[in-house]
Order: C-alpha cells, then sequence, then structure tokens
C-alpha cells in the first residue's frame, strides 16, 4: 500500500506541478458573469493578488522555522493532543470542501455543457472513482503524472494565444479603476480566497524532500502566469460576451473555426481539465486521508475509505447549498483554516503533557 | 507502472464518455444551418440538418440534407416540433443562422436561445434575410448544391475576410448587446438567380440600434464599416482625376484610429485612416511610366474620396443614433467621467448632436513596386 503519510514522498519540482495544476483548475471554471467585480478588475487585481498570497504563507513559514518543524500537524500534535486532533479536524474540513468543489464543478460542467445530462451522479461518481483510486496509488504516483498534465497544459495555452491572437481587440479591456479602488479590493480579496492551493502547499510541506518554502514561491509566480495569460485572452477575444457564459475559457476554445487546425482545442482544453479535476482531487483527498490518520491512527484503508465517503457526502449536500456553495467566505475561510488558523493554533497553543507520537 | 495504469483508467474513462449521452447518429438532428422567423407572435424555425439517409447517387458528405420546420409561441416550443421522429437536435455543427425581418426585431430573445443551448458555437455567423429566413434556406427549392447552408457561410466568410463586411459572429452580437455604446451589424442576404441558380449573395448589412435593426447599409458602407476597424481589404476603386482620366486603384491595407470626446457637451469623434493600396489602371499610361506627380494626385484623391464616403456613413450612423464603431465604449474607456456624466441611457441621443474630423492619408503604389 501506498500513501506513507509521513515520509517525505515527492520534490520540489512535484510540489510545484500539484499546486499550479489545482490553481489552473479552479481558473478553468473562472466567470466574470458569476464574480461581483468586472473581469478587467480581476486581471488588474493578479500582481497584489500574488503579493497577498506569498504573505498568507509567512505565517506558516514562520512557525515552522521558529519551532524547526516540518509539519504544522505534526508541531500541533506536538504541543498537545487536543490542539493536534482540532488542527487536524480543520485541515481535515478544509481538504474535503476543496475535494468535494472540484468534484462537483467538473461534474456539472461534463454533465450540463458537454454531454447535457439530466443528472451528475453517474459522472460525479465516475470522478470520485478515479480520485480514490489515484490517492490508493499514492501522492508520488499522482505527482509524476502532474508533469504529462502540465505539459499538455502548457501546449494548449500556446495554441489558444496562437488562435486568439488575430480576434485580440483591447478596446474590450477597460479601466479597472472605473469603479474606483473598491472593486479592486474586492477583487483582490475574491481572487486570493479562490486559491485553495495555498492550504495545500501548507499541508504538504512535510512531504516535500526539500525547499517546500521556495518551490511553493515558484508555483505561485506560475499559476499567476497562466492566469494573466488566459485572462487576458479571455477578456480580449470574448468581450463582454465572456459575462455570459459559464465557462469563458472553454467558449475561449470553442472560438476557433470548426475547419482550422485549432478547431477541436475544445477536445483537448476537455481531456487536459478531466486530468486537471484527478489530480487536484487527489490531492485534497490525499491531504484529507492524511488528517484522518492523524486523528486516528487506523489504516490506509479506513483513512482513504473515510474521507472518500465524506467527500462524497458534501458532494450531495452541495446541491441543496445552492448559491451558498459558490460563496467566496466558504472558500476563503477553508483557505484561511489551512494558512493562518493551524499555524498560530500549532505555534501558539500551550504545551501540555507528553508529546503525542 | 502504476502511473500507466492511472493513465489507462482515465484515458478509457474520457474515450468512453462518447457512449454516454446514448444518442445515436441516426436520432440525432445535426443541425447545419437555421432559420428563425416571427409573425403574429409565432416562432417558425426552419433547421437544414445533415441527412444520413440519404443514400442517393449524389448525395454524399455535407451535401446530404434535408429541411425541417416547426413552429411555436417560442423557439423552445418551435424547436421541439422541427425535432421530428424525437431527434435530439444538436447545434454544434451549426455554421449561420439566419434571421427573418420579424425575428431580426426579436433579436435579444433569439440570440439568448441559441447562446443558452450549451453546444452552440460561439463563432458561428448571424446573417438576416431579405425576405424570410425560411425562404434563403430553401433556395433553389430546397435543392441547391452546395447545401444552402455552406452557400450562406461561405458568402459571408468571404465577405468577413475580405473586409467587406463587419465582424458578426455571435459572440460579436451578443458582446455589443451587453455593452453600453457598442452597436452591432447584421449582414443582409438576398437571393439571386433563378430557379436551380438560385443562391444566397450578400446585399449589405443592417445597422442595429441596441437590439432592434435600425436602417440598412448598402454593400459600399457596409464595406467601410468593416475597414474602419482597421486589417486588410481589397477595395478596388475608380476615381476620375482633373474630371476625365481614369484611375483603377486596388486599397489593401487600413490602419484606422478612432477617438471619442466630449465637446461642451457634445460628442466630438476623430478619425485616422492611414491606407496603403496600389494603382492598377491609368487611362492612357502605363502605371510603371506614372510622374511623381501623377502619384501624389492619385494619392490625394483616393484620400479625398475616403474622407467623403467615411463623412457621408458618419451622417447616416449619428442621424440614426447607431453606434456600430464604438465610439460610446471608446468614450466610456478613455474619458469614464464624461461617460458617467452623460448616463449610458442618454448616449444614443447625443449622436446626432455629434461633430467629426476625418483625417485619410492614402500611399499608393504601382504594381511592380515603383
Amino acid at each position: 500500500m501506498n500513501p506513507h503519510w509521513n515520509e517525505k514522498l515527492i520534490d520540489g519540482r512535484q510540489l510545484l506541478l500539484l499546486l499550479v495544476l489545482g490553481r489552473l483548475f479552479s481558473m478553468m471554471t473562472y466567470s466574470p458573469g458569476k464574480e461581483a467585480v468586472p473581469g478587467s478588475v480581476t486581471l488588474a487585481v493578479q500582481l497584489p493578488v500574488l503579493g497577498l498570497e506569498l504573505a498568507l504563507l509567512l505565517p506558516a513559514i514562520w512557525v515552522l522555522r521558529h519551532f524547526d518543524a516540518d509539519s504544522l500537524l505534526g508541531l500541533a500534535y506536538r504541543k498537545n493532543a487536543l490542539t493536534g486532533h482540532f488542527c487536524a479536524l480543520l485541515g481535515l474540513a478544509s481538504c474535503i470542501l476543496q475535494a468535494a468543489h472540484t468534484l462537483t464543478v467538473q461534474a456539472d460542467f461534463l454533465s450540463g455543457t458537454i454531454y447535457r445530462l439530466p443528472s451528475r451522479t453517474g459522472l460525479l461518481l465516475a470522478l470520485w472513482a478515479g480520485v480514490l483510486y489515484a490517492v490508493w496509488l499514492g501522492l508520488e504516483s499522482f505527482s509524476r503524472l502532474g508533469m504529462g498534465v502540465f505539459l499538455a497544459f502548457g501546449l494548449l495555452a500556446a495554441a489558444l494565444v496562437v488562435q486568439s491572437l488575430p480576434r485580440i481587440d483591447l478596446i474590450n479591456l477597460h479601466s479597472p479603476l472605473e469603479g474606483g479602488l473598491s472593486p479592486i479590493l474586492q477583487g483582490t480579496l475574491l481572487s486570493t480566497a479562490r486559491c485553495g492551493e495555498l492550504g495545500a502547499a501548507v499541508l504538504l510541506f512535510p512531504s516535500v524532500r526539500r525547499d517546500a518554502v521556495r518551490w511553493t514561491a515558484r508555483a505561485a509566480f506560475v499559476w499567476t502566469g497562466f492566469t494573466l495569460l488566459l485572462s487576458f485572452l479571455t477578456l480580449t477575444v470574448l468581450g463582454n460576451f465572456a459575462a455570459l457564459r459559464s465557462y469563458p475559457v472553454y467558449t475561449l476554445a470553442l472560438s476557433g473555426s470548426e475547419r482550422s487546425v485549432f478547431g477541436r482545442l475544445d477536445a483537448l482544453l476537455l481531456l487536459v481539465w478531466i486530468f486537471l479535476a484527478v489530480i487536484r482531487g487527489a490531492m485534497y483527498l490525499w491531504l484529507g486521508a492524511k488528517c484522518v490518520f492523524l486523528l486516528s491512527g487506523r489504516s490506509n484503508l479506513f483513512c482513504i475509505g473515510t474521507t472518500g465517503a465524506l467527500v462524497l457526502a458534501v458532494c450531495a449536500l452541495s446541491s441543496p447549498i445552492g448559491r451558498g456553495w459558490e460563496s467566496p467566505l466558504l472558500w476563503g475561510g477553508a483557505m484561511l483554516a489551512a494558512t493562518a488558523a493551524i499555524p498560530l493554533l500549532a505555534g501558539f497553543s500551550p504545551q501540555i503533557g507528553r508529546k503525542h507520537p | 507502472m502504476k502511473k500507466s495504469k492511472l493513465i489507462l483508467c482515465l484515458a478509457a474513462a474520457l474515450l468512453c464518455c462518447g457512449c454516454m449521452p446514448n444518442t445515436q447518429l441516426e436520432e440525432r438532428a445535426i443541425v447545419q444551418a437555421a432559420g428563425v422567423d416571427v409573425s403574429d407572435g409565432e416562432y417558425r424555425l426552419t433547421l437544414q440538418i445533415f441527412d444520413p439517409g440519404d443514400t442517393t447517387e449524389n448525395a454524399g458528405g455535407s451535401d446530404a440534407y434535408l429541411l425541417v420546420e416547426g413552429s411555436g409561441a417560442s423557439l423552445t416550443q418551435a424547436a421541439q416540433q422541427a425535432a421530428q421522429n424525437g431527434k435530439e437536435i444538436y447545434l454544434g455543427s451549426c455554421q449561420v443562422l439566419v434571421l427573418g425581418s420579424g425575428a431580426a426585431q426579436n433579436l435579444r430573445d433569439v440570440l439568448d436561445y441559441f447562446n443558452s443551448r450549451p453546444q452552440t458555437r460561439a463563432t458561428m455567423m448571424v446573417c438576416t434575410a431579405e425576405g424570410t429566413a425560411a425562404d434563403l434556406l430553401k433556395v433553389a427549392d430546397g435543392k441547391a448544391k452546395p447545401s444552402p447552408a455552406v452557400l450562406c457561410e461561405q458568402e459571408l466568410r468571404l465577405a468577413e475576410e475580405e473586409k467587406r463586411l463587419p465582424d458578426c459572429r455571435l459572440i460579436d452580437l451578443l458582446s455589443a448587446l451587453e455593452t453600453d455604446g457598442w452597436d452591432g451589424s447584421l449582414p443582409l442576404l438576398g437571393v439571386e438567380g433563378r430557379d436551380s441558380d438560385a443562391k444566397p449573395v450578400l446585399k449589405g448589412a443592417v445597422a442595429l440600434r441596441g437590439d432592434a435593426p435600425a436602417f440598412e447599409l448598402n454593400s459600399e458602407e457596409a464595406q467601410l464599416l468593416a475597414l474602419a476597424h482597421s486589417g486588410r481589404g481589397n477595395v478596388m476603386t475608380e476615381m476620375y482625376l482633373d474630371g476625365e482620366t481614369v484611375v483603377s486603384v486596388l486599397l489593401e491595407d487600413f490602419d484606422t484610429k478612432l477617438k471619442a470626446e466630449l465637446k461642451n457637451g457634445q460628442p466630438h469623434f476623430r478619425v485616422e485612416m492611414k491606407i496603403k493600396g496600389r494603382i492598377s489602371q491609368w487611362e492612357g499610361t502605363a502605371v510603371d511610366d506614372l510622374s511623381e506627380e501623377q502619384l501624389t494626385a492619385a494619392q490625394q484623391e483616393a484620400a479625398c474620396q475616403t474622407v467623403e464616403e467615411l463623412d457621408a456613413l458618419l451622417q447616416k450612423l449619428c442621424a440614426s443614433r447607431c453606434d456600430p464603431l464604438r465610439f460610446g465604449e471608446r468614450l466610456q474607456r478613455r474619458h469614464p467621467k464624461d461617460w458617467n456624466r452623460i448616463g449610458s441611457q442618454n448616449w444614443p441621443d447625443l449622436l446626432p448632436k455629434a461633430d467629426w474630423s476625418i483625417d485619410v492619408t492614402c500611399t499608393l503604389t504601382t504594381f511592380s513596386g515603383h
């Protein structure tokens, strides 16, 4: 059996790929029509967002260095069992939410836009099973898969650029300051709230052989670059039409002529997108299973099965929750739980009794 | 090995997805072109669909088609009626949407319907018909070869490539409808020829005001509108120098800058156009023997002629309160405070009061490059 929760399984490059691919999945689901701020604002705030993302990593880095630890959850258990359990529960909740979000978004896209199925349940179960299998194979396995997916995504992005170049119309870019500073601030917070990968990075640190922080920072630069590129293309090529589509990046891929070389970029995007969903879902489910292991100390089968069941339960609940499922408070909260609450609790809770193993 | 297994599983899952909707080819109506007419509040949908059952000798490839119709109080009802024998209507291959004059009056409803279909391509060309959309798709008594969809698409795409037509894809029209200070335009197709020789041809364009047709533009005006957006085109024009010498000029490269501002509360537009072209014929003289003075005179005349045409076009557009050149959007972008002061809803009413300056420079060479 493969998960080996406490071993250093991946190197920095693999961490970078996992984080970048996870963030790119979120970016593919971005739609200016669903956001509270215009697309030009979202594009303009990407650099401040990068700064804020790096700043949010600081508490975790400081705590790890100050206490000479390599794992926040391990440190929390070192302090006392109660803090350890609470932090593990926080991490578990955050990871389950992110994994469930990944699966539901992908199932909604496939069932609603691609296959037009009356229900997403079948696809959801298929994706869930695929993700569980990837987690069963272990972090190292699906991290290695990330290299191929990243290359495919790079090719896709390059093809999108070539296809979109003749259609770029800069008049579609409006001044982000049209509405004053308030939308800028709002856009910065919204974009940062969507970056659950910061939480994943913090929880993945102990599984990385070395230079985890440096590679995480590099990942932030890479995903910001891709976000800037695809947001720019979406805005300048699709204009206000982007706001009318649920998946503008997919529409961008579809905007090539059916008979041109790039006429079926949508099929390539679909393929890459499914792999992105599986890798992102597997990353969070693996992290969630690790939290269950810390909480229970039980077998791998139990940890993965329990986390998988919880993810499936949250997926089932996402429909009744409705619009609340898209709330930035939910996703911002999940991200902050891992990047701020766990480091602060692990760092500042008192040491009581024997150290937890 | 493990990675290979994972890739195999995912690839299998992806490849098997084709079976999921469980719709066989013969159960699916693959739409190649759609026509919408509205009269007395009733929608009539005419669909040219691929006919896999047509096995006659000349029916091969994409030429095998049949026309189906449906009508109802809404497009959804009309589509349900058109989907004969319970066939599932598939719009992913629909390249052309033709609107009859009644449907063009309900432009937003019609476009929203097609945009809401998940498979609809954003690049689908949208046009309006001189008569009804059904008549255009039934050109040559429904026996046109190639099919009406191919004929319409060829005509529109060629016109778009040659800059004889402003952008008219679904994406352009919906963007225009969603943007303050930008009115779209629809290509106007009519039928030329008789019986089996009849085919759709471009007759000009219809300028929109908001989401309703405002007035018709002839072919030259539609072309000028397209060229005002910069790019390469093919405009063959004849000029009379000194009132008698006939000179033929091919204008090819258009670099246009459009600006908008408010002066004393009234819109002021600035159009700067740089044109490059070639002299193809000079009455009585070989073009390679032209003097510097003759070349300069031709350049000035070409520039003057373009200024006059642009002036006439702007007068027509502003008098009709239409803004397909996106002056309003430019004003909003460059001078947001001015834009907020006048309010987007008041912009069309300000257009008749607009004035403008037009500056055209034309550089001509001969075909041999002199």
